[in-house]
């Protein structure tokens, strides 16, 4: 006897995943969508998203930060030499470079250790979002290609 | 590295995360409902994080050699086109 779920109730299809989808809806068209998209993701001017009360939360959240590197310096594993070893251990994509390797432990042990709360909960960004971006970040400064952000000073806080 | 360069790397990161959080409603907004939209999220995420840092810091930052925080993506008037055009690339190959 057939049961009542196979006659009547139809499976959830399978989600199509992103990259196949790219595949078969023909790169260039989707590109011009994800483009276009994009292009309007840029909020009007004058939006305060985050605003300057935070800037005390930068200088808590970059201690941390500096914190967590300090230490995982300290212990050598944020060495370029331990690299070949730490991209497996984060258990996140696999590092192409040093500085992708040495961001990604930093972002990891900065996000255990909650430094991220702060800012998430001015900002109502998630702490997993921060994570991902200060890993990029860290990359991006660590290497040579991005390095001259380093040279930047801070300025006072909009409105702060 | 010094902890002046974190707080650098925690503005650049929260002015990233900014922008993700609007893109990923403007992203999500031209899918289809059968793609899969968590990796698309999670692309998205992974492609403006890589980012090239400077590509988040204003001519008048670089003029000044100086970073304000506290600003709007919006109102840094970045070079948005370069940022559509790397985000466009990098989720397409990644």
């Amino acid at each position: 006897m057939e049961r009542f779920e196979e006659r009547y109730v139809r499976p959830e299809p399978k989600p199509q995943s992103f990259l196949d989808y790219v595949g078969g809806a023909g790169r260039s068209a989707l590109t011009g969508a994800i483009v276009y998209g994009l292009s309007t993701a840029f909020p009007p001017v004058g939006a305060f998203a985050i605003p300057a009360y935070t800037a005390l939360t930068y200088s808590k959240m970059g201690y941390g930060l500096y914190k967590v590197y300090e230490e995982r310096l300290a212990t050598g594993r944020a060495s370029p030499k331990s690299v070949s070893g730490a991209s497996s251990s984060v258990g996140e994509a696999a590092a192409n470079q040093p500085s992708d390797a040495i961001a990604a432990q930093v972002a990891t042990a900065a996000y255990e250790h909650g430094v991220f709360n702060d800012l998430a909960s001015h900002t109502g960004l998630e702490s997993v979002v921060l994570k991902e971006m200060v890993k990029g970040s860290t990359s991006s400064a660590l290497s040579t290609v991005g390095g001259d952000l380093l040279k930047f000073a801070i300025g006072k806080a909009v409105g702060g | 590295m010094e902890p002046k360069d974190f707080e650098l790397i925690t503005i650049i990161a929260a002015r990233k995360a900014e922008l993700y959080k609007s893109a990923k409603q403007e992203l999500l907004s031209t899918l289809p409902r059968y793609v899969d939209r968590n990796e698309a999220k999670l692309r998205l995420r992974r492609a403006i994080a890589s980012l090239d840092n400077m590509l988040f810091v204003s001519d008048e930052e670089k003029a000044t050699k100086t970073i304000t925080p506290g600003v709007s993506v919006a109102d840094l008037k970045l070079d948005e086109s370069a940022i559509v055009r790397e985000v466009a690339r990098s989720l397409v190959q990644m």
